[in-house]
């Protein structure tokens, strides 16, 4: 017999109606939470390379982009 | 958003995990049918703890909220040293005893604030507060000061190791077998006092 245990049974049986209302919050705050994290995974990167590749002036990554834009190109004519 | 990536999620998910099978599982997938298990098998528990500890329906709901933000922010560094039973409760025990002492502006909440040699307290029988009838027990644990409460119930509702309450309240195990004898002679001294029948 353990009367400590009994005593959280009966309080966690009176916390049903607000433990729904709060799982609902809960789960919508895990929402933005991963909305902006995935904001932060797909922008920030992006944009801290072309933050990276504009203040770097390295003439051979230049010629890179160059190429790569040909080739689209003439992928997209043929 | 994580509900859209996995939108056949089955409300069954985790009947049979374990609680360490379902962190490992969340942590993999980012599932949040994980978080729920998680939150369905611990919420009442820690909304008890907390309205024990808090005795305020509003401060112990906005508290189950609290904990929950911090078990999900933090979830990723849990060890696995200990049950993950027992790193939810030291959550939940420290965020209330930090409400109670800001609402108290009690700094020595749980600190050693008894003086006195302990030989001089007599022993209590755990059965005397484990077979306490319900009505009385909450009486009493609204009477006794937080800090012994709080012991109290890692002990007797939580079962957990005079090792575990060390590493939560930080103190050494001899301490926490020292604050356990007092908790208990407290609760029986206030008993007494209340139902000197």
């Amino acid at each position: 017999m353990n009367n400590f245990k009994e005593l959280e049974r009966q309080q966690s049986e009176a916390f049903d109606n607000a433990g729904n209302k709060i799982k609902k919050k809960l789960n919508n705050d895990i929402s933005v939470f991963s909305f902006f994290g995935n904001v932060i995974d797909l922008y920030f990167s992006r944009m801290f390379n072309v933050m990276a590749d504009l203040t770097s002036n390295d003439p051979s990554k230049e010629s890179d982009n160059d190429d790569d834009e040909n080739i689209d190109i003439n992928a997209l004519l043929s | 958003m994580i509900n859209l990536l996995f939108p056949l999620i089955s409300k069954d998910i985790g009947r049979t995990l374990t609680d360490e099978e379902i962190v490992k599982e969340y942590l993999a997938t980012q599932n949040v049918a994980y978080f729920d298990k998680l939150y369905d098998r611990y919420s009442g528990k820690i909304y008890a703890k907390s309205i024990s500890l808090l005795r305020d329906e509003d401060l112990a709901e906005d508290a189950v909220q609290e904990i929950f933000m911090k078990i999900l922010l933090n979830l990723s560094k849990f060890s696995g040293k200990s049950k993950v039973s027992t790193w939810i409760y030291s959550i939940t025990y420290n965020f209330c005893i930090d409400i109670i002492r800001r609402k108290k502006k009690d700094p020595s909440m749980l600190m050693d604030n008894f003086s006195g040699d302990n030989d001089m307290i007599d022993d209590v029988e755990d059965a005397f507060l484990l077979e306490t009838n319900i009505r009385r027990l909450k009486t009493i644990l609204g009477k006794i000061p937080s800090s012994d409460k709080a012991i109290l119930l890692m002990k007797y509702q939580d079962d957990m190791s005079i090792r575990d309450i060390g590493s939560i309240l930080d103190k050494s195990e001899s301490a926490i077998k020292m604050k356990i004898k007092r908790a208990k002679h407290k609760f029986k001294t206030i008993y007494v006092e209340t139902y000197p029948d």
